[in-house]
């Protein structure tokens, strides 16, 4: 080139210090700008709710005082709660495609040349995602408590329990606790596999498939001391209004399911500071 | 400023990019030619740090992309037209790129506005065309205001008015003394907007040259005549030159033409003139960039198709067989 060119100056400045706030508003655009995660936020609270309110319906009608063969032990607070198995799913596919939704379509590629330091991203992601999924767990999960109890208030036989009961907000809040460790088992699943159909064959394996595959094994094998360590089983403990037999406590049980996918998302972690993109 | 030193990269057996050295420089445009498969793409993620090289080096600016922390205020990159979730609208998406390195919707407004999509910004992408993709691309690219530029083939899908404003765009933004990285197939293409050409084949380096040179080097040399009295001139011509082409007759009345290599235009104007001899022809074949690159590459193309001469020949020879049967 016969001439000297201009030394290139930018005469755009960023509007904030550019930071981890920055990556952490950039992921709740990316969540807050999608119809279908919207959708399956709501279909999320709808299968607690209208599953619970089922359930408890389910088990009061026909039901009369003496005809029941009620036990002090029902567990009045976390019985609508056993609905979460449908729910956990939902939630569970919902942090799949927040992160594998990034790989198909390529927006990975914009994402991590935008914010070379990967783990930091998926960390900010899960966050996010994790914030928004308890905030609106814990909104299904509350309804689901007052309309199950108004429920099993329901003619003569006065199941319901109030949320000043003993171990009620333990569980309610703790329901909502179980959805989001699911949706972030669904987050490390896709991080780690980055395949939509892969990660949520995983996470319907582990959730689904393992428990039901468990009851078959012999008692012999350890079956049960095995049992109670499945992510799923440890961590509906957390419903529970005690210990139950060879199971955990409520909140361990819980930190079990947390614990499964922690090691999931270190393991993400270290693929993802690795791999080609 | 971008600059490789012996970047190698092998998938396996495959060596994708091998011992490739470079630099592309402020203030104009550099060209990354290569056919498909070349390694083209590979070498542009390992420049943004996507792929990691399995040796050598690539910095930008001089780091490693990787060590840059927030880096679009330096480097923007188009990697792939409609590399965008297809439910969201473009704003959003421009708008969750921009928050992560500081930016805000003033910014995504202005690259909105400057290629031309201000109007569709609140549609979902999915529904755009693979032009409207490209545009959205550079969109991105643009909204750190970088020094630094790479875009991967983003004139693919463009109609002419869109092609012709991507070229006048780079040339802008490389006379702004940015370095504009910008890889084609495409060689005429690439000779309308690179200064300067980095060519690569099987992942190696084959030329790193001017636009100009690189067609020059290739060049045939040769000097087309076209004269009414061909038989006279030919023979005039021939005494003097290395080598002479038979005469060929003219076209609609144009007169007959022959080749002539390895005397120049003016010696061969001032012969006919000595001799009162009419010339309604003398051009030099130069040969174009896409001529020149066939060339070069010849020997480094991966994927090549059968020479369709050969291939209707194989066709027709049975049909041909089967008709006398």
């Amino acid at each position: 080139m016969s001439t000297i060119a201009p030394i290139f100056v930018s005469s755009v400045e960023p509007d904030h210090r550019p930071g981890i706030v920055g990556v952490a508003r950039s992921e709740w655009t990316k969540i807050r700008s999608l119809r279908s995660t919207s959708w399956t936020f709501f279909v999320t609270a709808v299968l607690t709710i209208g599953l619970g309110a089922l359930f408890s319906l389910g088990r009061t009608s026909g039901r009369a005082p003496g005809r029941d063969p009620i036990t002090a032990n029902f567990n009045a607070a976390g019985f609508a709660f056993n609905a979460l198995f449908l729910s956990q799913l939902a939630i569970g596919v919902l942090g799949v495609l927040i992160i594998t939704a990034e790989y198909s379509s390529g927006m990975i590629r914009t994402s991590f040349t935008a914010v070379p330091q990967r783990g930091a991203v998926l960390a900010v992601k899960a966050f996010i995602f994790a914030l928004v999924t308890f905030v609106i767990s814990a909104l299904a999960t509350f309804v689901t408590f007052f309309a199950s109890q108004a429920i099993l208030n329901r003619g003569t036989l006065k199941l319901g329990v109030s949320i000043t009961s003993p171990h009620a907000l333990r569980i309610v809040v703790g329901a909502a606790l179980y959805l989001t460790v699911c949706g972030l088992l669904g987050v490390a699943l896709g991080a780690l596999l980055r395949s939509t159909a892969a990660a949520i064959t995983a996470l319907a394996g582990l959730l689904f498939i393992l428990p039901i595959l468990m009851n078959f094994l012999p008692v012999s094998w350890h079956r049960d001391a095995i049992a109670q360590w499945l992510p799923s089983n440890a961590g509906m403990q957390i419903i529970e209004k005690a210990t139950q037999p060879l199971q955990f406590s409520p909140w361990v049980g819980l930190a079990v399911f947390a614990g499964w996918v922690a090691v999931a998302f270190a393991a993400a972690l270290v693929l993802l500071r690795r791999r080609d993109v | 400023m971008i600059e490789t030193q012996e970047l190698s990269k092998k998938y396996g057996a495959t060596v994708a990019v091998d011992r490739l050295s470079f630099r592309a420089v402020p203030g104009r445009v550099t060209g990354f030619l290569g056919p498909n498969g070349a390694g083209k793409s590979t070498t542009m993620r390992m420049i943004l740090g996507l792929d990691a090289p399995t040796s050598g080096s690539v910095t930008v600016n001089g780091t490693p992309y990787r060590q840059h922390r927030y880096p679009l205020h330096e480097v923007g990159a188009l990697l792939e037209a409609k590399a965008i979730h297809p439910g969201r609208s473009s704003y959003n998406h421009l708008l969750a790129v921009a928050q992560s390195n500081g930016f805000g919707p003033r910014r995504v407004t202005q690259v909105l506005e400057l290629v031309g999509l201000e109007k569709v910004a609140n549609k979902r992408a999915g529904a755009y065309s693979l032009g409207m993709g490209q545009r959205l691309g550079i969109a991105t690219a643009l909204l750190g205001d970088p020094g630094v530029l790479l875009l991967d083939e983003p004139v693919n899908g463009l109609d002419p008015e869109g092609i012709i404003w991507v070229r006048n765009l780079l040339k802008a933004l490389a006379a702004e003394g940015r370095t504009v990285f910008v890889s084609s197939h495409l060689m005429a293409e690439m000779a309308l907007t690179a200064d300067h050409l980095v060519v690569i084949g099987r992942g190696r380096l084959i030329a790193d040259t001017s636009v100009a040179d690189f067609v020059a080097s290739a060049s045939s040399g040769r000097v087309r005549v076209s004269s009414p009295d061909s038989q006279r001139l030919r023979q005039l011509i021939a005494e003097r030159a290395s080598e002479v082409s038979p005469i060929e007759a003219g076209v609609d009345g144009d007169s007959p033409t022959f080749t002539v290599s390895g005397l120049q235009r003016s010696v061969i104007g001032d012969l006919a003139l000595q001799h009162g001899i009419a010339v309604h022809e003398l051009t030099s074949e130069a040969a174009s960039l896409e001529q020149a690159f066939m060339e070069l590459t010849a020997d480094d193309v991966e994927f090549r198709a059968q020479d369709p001469n050969q291939f209707t020949q194989h066709e027709a020879a049975p049909v041909a067989a089967s008709r006398k049967a």
